[in-house]
C-alpha cells in the first residue's frame, strides 16, 4: 500500500527527523539536523560570518591608526566613537564567538563522537538546542550594532561604570526602553545566550566522552584532542559561573538601576574586573587546549612517531587548568588591587608557564628524529607552536611580572603579546585542523597549491602585523586610543612607520584569508575527490571510516585494541597501526 | 543494596544532571560569595535584614525542606514503578513549590510597598546609599532562585506526566528530583545569610 | 534504559541492571534531623554577636546541605567522579573568595559624595 503524505508531513520527514535518507532539505542541513557533523558545520558557517565582521572591523581601525586623516574604503571617516566601537566589537567577536565557537563547538562536535568510535553525541537534541542558542546569540550581537546610540564602545572587557552608563542618576535615559535597547544590554544578552549554549555543549561532550566510547577504548587510549576539548569544557563550566552572576548584575545595573558596581552605593567596578578576569584568564586556556590537542594529533601522525609522554601531557594539562584559576588578577595589576595580592598573582602567573613549557617540550620530543612529513597541516602546526612559545609565551612571562606590567599595561605591547598567543593557537590551529580533516568530512580535497600560498602569506604577514606592536608598546603607545596625533612623542619616527607596516601587513593578512574562503567553498563543491579514506596514514578512528562519514559514522562500529599513537613500531612492517586493528 | 557503582555505570541523564548541578553551584555560589563578602564589610546591612519577614522566610524554608523530602519519596515510589504514589508525592512537591512562590510574592509585595526595592530609590533619597545594595542582592538572589524553583517545578511536572502516562522512563523522576534538591540546597544557604544575620 | 547505542555493540561500559544503585537511608529520619538543625539555626540567630551568629549558621548550613547531598541526592553511593565534579565547584568558589576578599572586605568603605 502506498503511503501518501501531505507536504507538511514530507517537510517534517525530510527536515526534522534524524533520518538516514539521502535526500535532505535545505532546512535540515542548515537548521534542523541532529547529526553532530551537520551541527558542527552549522556552527562553522555562523562563525565564518562572525569572523568576517570581526576581521572587517580590524581592517577599518588599523587603516585609521596608520592613516588617521584618510576615509577608509568601504567604511568612511572613522570618528573616535566609531573607533571605540570597532575595537570593542572586534575583541568581543574574536574572543567570544570565534575562539570559543570554533575550538569548542566546531571541533568538539565534529571530532568527539567519531574519534571515540560512536554514532553521535549522548544528547543530540540538546546539541541542536545549543546551536540554536548560539545562533540567537549571534543575532543579538549583530543587532547591537544597530542600536540608537550605536554599537558598544567600552572595550571588550566591558568595565563599569563606562559599560553601565550613568547608574540612573542623570535623566539622560530614564525610560526602560531607552536603557534596554542599547548595545550594552544586547551585547550582555548575546554573551549570556552564548555561554548557555556552550555550557549545554560542554555537558554533552563530557557525558558523550565518558559513556559512549567504543569497546576497548579506555580513557588513556583516547586521542589527546578529545581529552583537551573535555578539560577545556569543564574548565569553562566552572570559571564562567561567577561571571554569569556578575553579568546578570551588570544587566541589572544597566536596566534596573541597581548599584552593584557603583562606588557611591557601596559597589565597586573592581568587583566586575575580578569576576570578568576570573573567567577571562581560564578562558584563554580554554581556547588554548583544543589547538594543543589538534597539534598533538597532527605532529604525531606527521612525524610517524608516538606522541611523547601522553600521561605527562595529560597531567600537566590538568595542573595548568587548576593553576589557571589562580592567576587572573595579573590583568588587574594597575587597577588598585591589594599589592600583596599582586605579588601572589605574579608568582602564580610565572609558575603557570611551567606546565605549558613541559607540554611544548613533549611536542618537540615528538618531532625529534621523526620521519617528518612537512605537509600543510604540519606547517600550520609547527608555525603555531613556534610563534606561540617563542614570542607569545615569553612575552607573557615579562607581563606576568607585575613590575614590568605596570609599565607595559594597556600598551600595544600587551596587544602584541595576546595576538602572538591567540593567533597562532586559535587561527593557525583552526587552519591546521581544516587542512587536516577537510578531506575526511567533505570527501574532497582542498587545493594544495593555494593552501601553501595561504599559509605563507598568513605566516609572514601575521608577523609583519604583530611584531611592530611590541616596539610601539615599548615606546609608550597605549591601546584603545583613537588618535595618536595628539601625542607628539608617538608621532616621531619611526613609530608612524611601524604603525603603517603593521597596518599594511594586517590588510594583506586579511586579504589572504579570502584565498582560504574561496578554496574552502570551491573545494566543497568542486574539489578533487579524495582517493583514500586515510591519506595521512593516521591511527585514530575517524580515518578508518568513509570520507565523508555516513550518518552514524561507521558501517561497523570499531573495537579498539590499543592507543592512537602506535607509529613506527619496530616489530611491525607498516609504520602505523590503526586503533581498531590488532 | 550497598554496592558502590563505578563511574562507568552512571546512566547518561544522571551524569549530565550532576554536571549541570555543579555548574549551577558555581553560579549561585558566586553570587553568595559576593553577597557574603559584602555583608561582612557593611555592618549597616544588618539593620536592613531586620526588615525582612523572618517568619515568612522560616515557613518557606520548612516548605522547601519538606518538598525535598517529598521528592525523594517520589523517587522511591518510582523505583517500585508505583504510578499512584509517584503522582501523589510529586503533586505534594508541586504544592510546596506553589506555596513557596506564593509566600515569596507576599514578601516581595510588602517589601516593595515599604520602599525596599531593587534599585532602592527611596532609600537613596533618605541618604541610605550603601544599604540599597543589600536589597539589590536580596532581590537578585531570591529572584534568580525563584526562577529556578519555577523551572524545577515545571520539569518535575512534565516528567511525572510522561512517566505516569506512558509507564516508562521512571528514572527521569530521580534526575528531575536532583535538580529540585539543588534548588533546596541553595535556599538552605540563602535563608540564614539574608534573613538571620542582624 | 536507553543508552542510544548502536545495535549489537558489546560494551565495556556496563548498563546497570538495577536503577536501584544506592542504599536506602531512612528519609524520614534525615528530614527530621534537617528540621532540628533548622530550629537550632533560627534560635542561634538570637545571639547578640553577629559574627558568632554568622559562623554558627554557616556551619549548620554546610551540614544541612551535605545531608541533602549525601542522603537525598544519594551522593554517598555515587562514584568518585561526581564527588570530583562537586569538589571542582567548591574549589572554584574557594579561589573566588580568596581573590575577592582583599578587595572587598578589607577595603574601607569609600566616602563618596552623590554624583
Amino acid at each position: 500500500m502506498k503511503i501518501t503524505r501531505n507536504k507538511w508531513q514530507n517537510f517534517i520527514k525530510n527536515n526534522l527527523t534524524m533520518n538516514t535518507h539521502k535526500k535532505h532539505g535545505f532546512w535540515h542541513r542548515y537548521f534542523f539536523s541532529l547529526d553532530h557533523k551537520d551541527i558542527g558545520f552549522q556552527y562553522m558557517l555562523t562563525i565564518f560570518v562572525m569572523v568576517s565582521i570581526g576581521g572587517f572591523f580590524a581592517y577599518v581601525f588599523r587603516m585609521h591608526l596608520a592613516y588617521p586623516e584618510m576615509e577608509v574604503p568601504l567604511f568612511g571617516l572613522v570618528t573616535n566613537k566609531d573607533y571605540n566601537m570597532l575595537i570593542t566589537n572586534h575583541g568581543l567577536i574574536m574572543m567570544m564567538w570565534l575562539a570559543l565557537g570554533m575550538l569548542l563547538a566546531v571541533a568538539g562536535n565534529y571530532l568527539i563522537p567519531i574519534m571515540i568510535g560512536t554514532d553521535d553525541m549522548a544528547f543530540p537534541k540538546l546539541n541542536k538546542l545549543s546551536y540554536w542558542f548560539f545562533l540567537i546569540s549571534v543575532i543579538l550581537m549583530i543587532s547591537s550594532f544597530f542600536m540608537k546610540r550605536g554599537g558598544f564602545g567600552g572595550g571588550w572587557t566591558m568595565y563599569p561604570p563606562l559599560s553601565v552608563g550613568d547608574f540612573g542618576y542623570n535623566t539622560a535615559y530614564t525610560s526602560f526602553k531607552d536603557r534596554f535597547f542599547t548595545a550594552n544590554t544586547f551585547v550582555l544578552l548575546a554573551i549570556t545566550f552564548e555561554f548557555i549554549a556552550l555550557l549545554m555543549g560542554g555537558i554533552n561532550f563530557f557525558v558523550t566522552t565518558l559513556n559512549k566510547r567504543a569497546k576497548g577504548m579506555t580513557l588513556t587510549k583516547m586521542p589527546m584532542i578529545v581529552w583537551m576539548i573535555n578539560i577545556a569544557s569543564v574548565l569553562f563550566m566552572f570559571s564562567v559561573g561567577p561571571l554569569i552572576a556578575g553579568a546578570f548584575m551588570l544587566l541589572l545595573d544597566i536596566n534596573a538601576g541597581t548599584g552593584f558596581y557603583d562606588v557611591y552605593r557601596g559597589g565597586d567596578p573592581l568587583l566586575w574586573e575580578h569576576l570578568f578576569w576570573f573567567f577571562g584568564h581560564p578562558e584563554v586556556y580554554v581556547i588554548l587546549l583544543p589547538p594543543l590537542g589538534i597539534i598533538a594529533e597532527i605532529i604525531s601522525t606527521n612525524s610517524r612517531k608516538p606522541l611523547y609522554g601522553y600521561k605527562f601531557i595529560l597531567n600537566l594539562t590538568l595542573i595548568a587548568a587548576i593553576l589557571s584559576m589562580m592567576v587572573w588578577a595579573h590583568h588587574q595589576f594597575v587597577s588598585g588591587i591589594d599589592p600583596r595580592a599582586a605579588t601572589i598573582f605574579s608568582i602564580f602567573t610565572i609558575i603557570i608557564s611551567l606546565p605549558f613549557a613541559g607540554i611544548i617540550l613533549a611536542y618537540i620530543a615528538t618531532l625529534w628524529n621523526g620521519d617528518l612529513k612537512i605537509n600543510l597541516p604540519m606547517k600550520w602546526a609547527i608555525g603555531a607552536i613556534t610563534l606561540f612559545t617563542l614570542i607569545g609565551g615569553f612575552t607573557g612571562l615579562y607581563l606576568g611580572a607585575s613590575v614590568f606590567d605596570i609599565y607595559a599595561h594597556d600598551t600595544s605591547f600587551v596587544v602584541a603579546h595576546f595576538h602572538y598567543t591567540l593567533f597562532p593557537t586559535v587561527i593557525f590551529g583552526s587552519f591546521a585542523a581544516f587542512y587536516y580533516w577537510f578531506g575526511k568530512f567533505s570527501g574532497r580535497e582542498l587545493n594544495k597549491f593555494w593552501g601553501n600560498v595561504h599559509f605563507w602569506l598568513t605566516f609572514i604577514f601575521f608577523n609583519g602585523f604583530a611584531f611592530p606592536l611590541f616596539l610601539l608598546g615599548l615606546a609608550g603607545q597605549h591601546r584603545r586610543i583613537a588618535d595618536y596625533r595628539q601625542f607628539e612623542f608617538l608621532m616621531q619616527d619611526p613609530l608612524p612607520l611601524y604603525r603603517q607596516i603593521a597596518t599594511i601587513s594586517a590588510v594583506i593578512l586579511i586579504l589572504s584569508q579570502f584565498i582560504f574562503i574561496f578554496n574552502f567553498f570551491w573545494s566543497l563543491k568542486r574539489g578533487k575527490k579524495v582517493t583514500s579514506d586515510n591519506p595521512w596514514e593516521s591511527n585514530t578512528l575517524e580515518w578508518q571510516t568513509a570520507s565523508p562519514p555516513p550518518h552514524g559514522n561507521f558501517a561497523v562500529y570499531p573495537e579498539v585494541h590499543h592507543g592512537p599513537y602506535e607509529y613506527n613500531h619496530p616489530d611491525r612492517e607498516d609504520d602505523f597501526l590503526p586503533q581498531n586493528k590488532k | 543494596m550497598n554496592t558502590k557503582i563505578t563511574w562507568r555505570e552512571i546512566p547518561q541523564a544522571r551524569l549530565a544532571m550532576w554536571a549541570l548541578i555543579a555548574g549551577e553551584f558555581a553560579i549561585f555560589g558566586g553570587l553568595i560569595v559576593m553577597y557574603t563578602l559584602n555583608r561582612l564589610k557593611y555592618e549597616s546591612w544588618g539593620e536592613m535584614a531586620q526588615h525582612t519577614n523572618v517568619i515568612a522566610g522560616t515557613i518557606n524554608t520548612l516548605v522547601l525542606l519538606t518538598s525535598s523530602f517529598f521528592v525523594v519519596k517520589a523517587h522511591e515510589a518510582a523505583l517500585h514503578k508505583n504510578k499512584e504514589k509517584v503522582k501523589m508525592w510529586i503533586w505534594l512537591t508541586l504544592i510546596c513549590a506553589l506555596l513557596f512562590l506564593g509566600i515569596k510574592s507576599y514578601e516581595y509585595y510588602h517589601e516593595i510597598l515599604h520602599g525596599f526595592t531593587l534599585p532602592g530609590t527611596q532609600l537613596l533619597a533618605e541618604g541610605k546609599h550603601v544599604e540599597t545594595m543589600y536589597w539589590s542582592f536580596y532581590y537578585t538572589m531570591t529572584g534568580l532562585h525563584g526562577l529556578h524553583v519555577i523551572g524545577g517545578a515545571l520539569a518535575l511536572f512534565f516528567v511525572m506526566r510522561h512517566a505516569t502516562k506512558t509507564e516508562k522512563d521512571y528514572h527521569r523522576i530521580e534526575v528531575a528530583g536532583l535538580y529540585w534538591h539543588m534548588v533546596d540546597i541553595v535556599w538552605i544557604f540563602l535563608f540564614p545569610l539574608i534573613y538571620l544575620i542582624h | 534504559m536507553n543508552t542510544n547505542q548502536p545495535e549489537g555493540l558489546a560494551h565495556e561500559i556496563a548498563v546497570p541492571k538495577k536503577e536501584d544503585y544506592h542504599g536506602h537511608p531512612n528519609y524520614l529520619i534525615i528530614y527530621i534531623s534537617l528540621l532540628i538543625l533548622f530550629a537550632i539555626t533560627v534560635f542561634a540567630s538570637l545571639i547578640p554577636n553577629p559574627l558568632v551568629v554568622f559562623i554558627i549558621v554557616f556551619v549548620i548550613s554546610i551540614v544541612k546541605g551535605s545531608m541533602v547531598l549525601l542522603y537525598f541526592m544519594h551522593l554517598k553511593w555515587e562514584p568518585v567522579l561526581i564527588w570530583i565534579l562537586l569538589g571542582l565547584a567548591l574549589m572554584t568558589l574557594l579561589f573566588l573568595t580568596l581573590g575577592l576578599y582583599p578587595d572587598i572586605v578589607s577595603v574601607k568603605p569609600y566616602l563618596v559624595t552623590k554624583p
